[in-house]
């Protein structure tokens, strides 16, 4: 009877923990203005594995979160299954989902984002903010370090923030007795903040000087691009401050690793369960789970609807982390007010039907029709395209006579195929079904009558951040993030990658200054980009696992399998 | 053309005609079969074809049933098809595609009663497309089956596609389905090499060898409309006409025609035609060659025999007649040498009864030639002793005087006979070449000369006439013979004789002494002249005819000539050019001339 008391509340604690967890994924994560006072940590509704009724977590984890649980050894390892290559090379920025897991368990930056798009302390113990609500001071938690057990400094801090190339020039201006020194803001930083200068104070504070007052600070902190790396290890992963690092036996050069075995052990007297991660390329993911896998992230229908029918597994949705989207140059053309491109019905239907995964039509607000101006950043001058590169990219509607014209799609992405398919399928509709026509006009200029036909063309990554430069098709499907922490800086890069764009910054007549490039890129973004679906993946987890219960999920909705313990927050 | 030439072209004649009828009528009848071959061969190819078509066309149509069978037993599809609430609709969207992949199908639709599309395999996001009139023309189509331009995400592709139908509640759906039609379907249905298939649509073509297309010979053999059996210099094209549907066109019901064509390469065929033509060439040129040297030796081999025959024969003379025309053969190139042996034999015996003859008149005329100059000589001294005896007899007193008179006539006959007897005593007279006074010796002869009281000798001399080198005895010999005989044209008709002499030259400029005896006499005809010189002819009655032909023999020995001119009854007039003494000095008399001046008398 005890047993089945136990297992009664274990039940019904999962489910509210679930419950929960949903709650909080489906809310979208909007970056808000500054934070309340910053919590130590991820609330408990971010923590998506939080049950032990059903198996989830283990009676240590459990006892390892409750407050003034003793130290356990945890030696379980847990075996992650990844969609999506990894290459360390691009540490701490991610560009798959796979690597958006990974470096999320060995970088950090200075303070993180929970799932609730509240701030929570990271590599930084507490942060304050002044009157001028421009100079942001932050502490390093102390005893941080890096893999290696070299002190984590603020010297670390801004020489990771500075270009690849020019590491460790803040350090080097330091003067030898470690006084406070005051300089320019690291490129990085300030191509994410709009910063002016920073100063580092000593060697766990710093204080970040901005051009004016956002209420983007200090959330746009929490960028992965922000992360503390350091290089000059044995291997090739950059060195982190995460609880996790890789272990030596993995894969280090980008070849490798974008399929192979990657393995993150936590220091010892962490009781972390060792990660190992299956990245890229692995066979069916149905053969691993019945093989002992343990937990899969993945979109995959066939995978979600096996598990679905094995008990011992079970299926946690995460947030609605990516926005597809349907770039169409021509539209760069229209008026400024024009129709919307898509009506939440179509994007529904397309969301329902087109696509195999889990899909549902996108739904603003969309990050890069921030309304608000954003702040000049000086870096924002140096993506500003050359009259020369505007009029590189010949569009197709300056091509008279083509007649297939193309919808393209990075290969591999069977979503964004699914899209193309749709959108052509609605084309070979036009002269039969005039809501079709009208609607596929409405998206994409000048198709849809009988006189254009339209293709679909995967092209592999390169080609189509090539054609994507150019601006030569009739329309692109790629996804975006669905949830940003600095938009002015994601609206800038991506604005960088489409310079045919700022030919419509010319059309409607803004000038060259560069406050109000980030204006002009976001609404040429704003006319060109047609939101379509949001998706998202799912955790499969093995009912039973130890060492995890503590997992949650951040505000771009990737799971952190651990949290390292924190400082007492600041005041932000 | 030379008779070996002859031979020549005969032989080749008739070697190469034959040859070049050979050639032409075998390449004709091996192309005729060949062509045939070909062609019996293609039709058996496009049968393949159609046969291969017609399981393929079975072949879907018994995975549509079955996949019909199917759907209607899936409660899972019903459901989704028949729009039920709460229904699998990704079940549904998803079902061609797998189902297509399972049937092995390259295009596969499935379509309401509508004509809705509510699952596609080939493009799987093309749901709700309203195409109604695909399935309906397609069941209408021969043989149920059709070329079809369906749709892709990535572009239209051909497809062979029939479709099926099923109910569901009553309600009628249909499945359309079949295979792509590509360059590689085109080359299974070729299963070779040599054979290509191309499929041309109203405005797609595809090849199993795409080079095909980009050949103007196989263009020009595809251009023939359906249904024609054509061809070109390389390609032999057999078609099969297919319906064709382009679901991209409107109206989609509107049903055009595809061609399959089969195109087999002529290239083997002209290959052997040209090998054959090439050896033919060889065998001609062979054969010419050797017929060129067989006639050349054929024609050597004639023609020589006649060539040593025309030889000998070409040798033959009277002085030699030793030619020998003996031969072995049995061939009429034998037979004819030896009757040429035997007439030569003849003319052998011929000539020595000729010489003998000859000789016989040879020795006549020497008889009366001696005759002739022993008159001559006695004439003169038979006048004097008339001539004394007649003085002796009348006039005794004034015998020793005439006798001085005439005693240098008597001495002159007497030293002429003597050196006519000399002369004769050496048979063969050697020309004494001594300087010889014309004038003198025209004179003298003139003086001797016998005439009619009616005619009139006539003596014209030029002065410094040079002497000739000569005989004079051969001189006068010449003028006494010349002298006679226009004395004797005159036929004691009143008439005159003039012997004349002039310094002249030759063409060669030397100077010659010309004694011209000139009568006016009855003259000679052409026939006569022609025959003037000629050993014993003569037209007097008690001549020897052998004056003129002396005359021109001893003009001939003093390396002199002589010319005539004459007519019938106007005369004739001799010329007698003899070389001065200039050419040759002579002994012992003066170079001047004999007379100072022309001297002319009339006896």
């Amino acid at each position: 009877m005890r047993q089945i008391s136990m297992r009664i509340e274990r039940t019904c604690a999962s489910w509210l923990l679930v419950v929960l967890a949903a709650a909080c994924v489906r809310r979208p994560a909007t970056v808000v203005a500054p934070p309340a006072p910053a919590p130590s940590g991820p609330p408990v509704a971010c923590r998506v594995l939080a049950s032990d009724s059903g198996g989830l977590m283990s009676t240590r984890a459990a006892a390892e979160r409750a407050p003034g649980a003793g130290e356990q050894q945890f030696t379980d390892t847990v075996s992650i299954a990844l969609a999506g290559a990894v290459d360390p090379s691009h540490a701490p920025v991610p560009r798959t989902a796979g690597e958006r897991m990974i470096f999320a368990q060995l970088y950090e930056p200075l303070i993180r984002v929970d799932c609730m798009g509240r701030p929570y302390p990271g590599l930084a113990a507490s942060w304050s903010v002044d009157t001028s609500a421009r100079r942001w001071s932050f502490t390093l938690r102390s005893g941080a370090t890096f893999w290696d057990g070299t002190p984590v400094t603020t010297r670390d801090v801004a020489a990771s923030w500075g270009d690849s190339g020019q590491t460790g020039v803040a350090g080097q201006a330091i003067t030898a007795d470690g006084t406070r020194y005051a300089g320019p803001a690291p490129p990085r930083l300030a191509a994410e903040l709009a910063a002016d200068s920073i100063i580092l104070v000593n060697d766990r504070t710093l204080t970040i000087v901005l051009r004016q007052a956002s209420a983007g600070v200090p959330l746009a902190l929490a960028s992965p691009g922000l992360a503390v790396t350091a290089s000059g290890s044995a291997t090739r992963w950059p060195e982190g401050t995460g609880m996790y690092r890789v272990d030596g036996n993995s894969p280090v050069l980008g070849a490798a690793a974008a399929h192979g075995v990657i393995t993150l052990h936590a220091p010892p007297g962490n009781h972390a369960p060792v990660l190992r991660f299956r990245v890229g390329a692995v066979s069916d993911v149905r053969d691993l789970l019945d093989r002992g896998l343990d937990i899969a992230m993945t979109a995959d229908p066939l995978v979600l609807d096996y598990a679905a029918t094995r008990p011992s597994l079970h299926s946690i949705p995460l947030p609605w982390s990516r926005t597809y989207v349907l770039l169409a140059p021509a539209r760069l053309e229209q008026t400024r007010d024009s129709a919307p491109a898509a009506d939440s019905a179509f994007r529904d239907a397309l969301a329902r039907d087109a696509v195999r995964v889990e899909a549902r039509g996108a739904e603003p607000p969309y990050w890069w029709r921030n309304p608000n101006t954003c702040p000049s950043a000086d870096s924002a001058q140096g993506a500003l395209p050359s009259s020369g590169e505007s009029r590189a990219g010949a569009r197709p509607s300056e091509q008279p006579g083509v007649l297939a014209r193309r919808i393209v799609y990075r290969r591999g992405d069977q979503v964004a195929a699914d899209l193309a398919d749709r959108l052509v399928a609605l084309g070979a509709m036009g002269g039969r079904d005039a809501t079709s026509a009208a609607r596929l006009a409405a998206i994409i200029p000048g198709v849809g009558g009988n006189g254009t036909r339209l293709v679909a063309a995967a092209l592999p990554a390169a080609a189509f951040d090539t054609v994507l430069h150019a601006g030569t098709e009739a329309a692109y499907v790629f996804d975006l993030p669905a949830h940003v922490l600095a938009p002015c800086a994601h609206v800038r890069a991506l604005a960088a990658r489409l310079p045919w764009m700022m030919r419509g910054a010319e059309h409607v007549g803004v000038d060259s200054a560069a406050a109000a490039w980030s204006d002009a890129a976001r609404q040429g973004l704003e006319r060109t980009l047609v939101p379509l679906i949001a998706t998202r993946a799912r955790l499969v987890v093995r009912r039973g696992i130890t060492g995890i219960a503590g997992t949650t999920v951040d505000w771009d909705g990737t799971p952190r399998f651990a949290v390292m313990p924190h400082a007492p927050g600041g005041q932000p | 053309m030379s008779f070996r030439s002859r031979i020549l072209l005969a032989f080749l004649v008739v070697v190469l005609v034959p040859m070049a009828v050979l050639a032409i009528g075998v390449r004709r009848e091996m192309d005729r079969r060949l062509t045939a071959q070909y062609e019996q061969r293609m039709t058996g190819l496009v049968s393949v074809i159609t046969e291969e078509l017609a399981q393929e066309n079975s072949s879907i149509a018994g995975r549509l049933s079955s996949l019909a069978a199917a759907l209607t037993n899936d409660n899972r599809f019903r459901l989704a098809a028949l729009r039920t609430p709460n229904a699998d609709r990704a079940y549904l969207l998803d079902y061609a595609g797998h189902a297509m992949r399972l049937a092995g199908l390259s295009m596969l639709q499935i379509q309401d009663s509508a004509g809705r599309i509510v699952s596609s395999g080939h493009f799987r996001n093309e749901y709700d497309r309203l195409e109604p009139t695909l399935p309906a023309v397609l069941a209408t189509a021969p043989r149920g089956m059709a070329i079809v331009k369906a749709r892709a995400p990535t572009g239209p592709f051909l497809a062979i596609a029939r479709t099926d139908s099923f109910r569901l509640a009553g309600e009628r759906f249909t499945v359309t389905g079949g295979i792509r039609v590509g360059s590689r379907f085109l080359a299974q249905l070729a299963r070779g090499h040599e054979l290509a298939v191309t499929l041309l649509a109203p405005r797609d073509t595809l090849s199993s060898d795409p080079r095909l297309l980009g050949d103007s010979s196989w263009r020009v053999a595809a251009s023939s409309g359906p249904g024609a059996h054509a061809a070109s210099a390389d390609f032999m094209v057999d078609d099969l006409t297919i319906p064709y549907i382009d679901t991209g066109r409107e109206p989609s019901s509107a049903v055009e025609s595809a061609r399959l064509l089969v195109s087999y390469p002529l290239g083997p065929l002209t290959a052997l035609r040209r090998s054959v033509d090439l050896w033919f060439l060889t065998a001609v040129g062979l054969t010419l060659v050797i017929a060129l040297l067989l006639g050349m030796w054929l024609s050597a081999r004639v023609s020589r025999p006649l060539a040593e025959l025309a030889s000998k024969t070409a040798r033959i003379d009277l002085d030699a007649m030793d030619v020998d025309f003996a031969s072995n053969r049995s061939d009429e190139i034998g037979a004819l040498s030896r009757l040429l042996g035997a007439m030569t034999r003849r003319l052998r015996a011929s000539a020595s009864k000729l010489r003998e003859a000859e000789r016989r008149a040879t020795v006549g005329e020497v008889a009366r030639q001696v005759n002739h100059d022993i008159k001559n000589g006695l004439t003169p001294i038979r006048n004097v002793f008339r001539h004394l005896a007649q003085v002796a007899r009348e006039q005794p007193s004034e015998l020793p005087a005439i006798f001085q008179e005439r005693q240098g006539t008597l001495e002159s006959s007497i030293a002429y006979l003597d050196s006519l007897a000399r002369n004769y005593a050496r048979l063969a007279p050697r020309l004494d070449r001594e300087p010889c006074d014309v004038n003198a010796v025209v004179q003298q002869v003139i003086r001797n000369a016998q005439a009619a009281p009616s005619a009139e000798l006539r003596v014209r001399l030029a002065e410094g006439v040079s002497a000739v080198l000569g005989d004079e005895v051969v001189v006068r010999r010449i003028l006494e013979n010349l002298v006679g005989n226009a004395v004797d044209s005159l036929e004691l008709q009143p008439g005159s004789v003039t012997v004349s002499t002039e310094m002249t030259q030759d063409a060669s400029h030397r100077p010659m002494v010309r004694i011209t005896v000139a009568d006016t006499g009855r003259g000679m005809s052409e026939q006569q002249l022609s025959r003037a010189f000629d050993d014993f002819y003569t037209t007097k009655d008690n001549g020897t005819g052998l004056g003129l032909s002396v005359v021109r023999r001893l003009v001939l020995d003093l390396s002199g000539s002589l010319k005539v001119d004459t007519a019938p009854r106007a005369g004739t007039r001799f010329m007698v050019d003899l070389p001065a003494r200039a050419a040759a000095p002579l002994h012992g008399l003066p170079t001047a001339p004999v007379g100072a001046k022309a001297r002319e008398k009339a006896r």
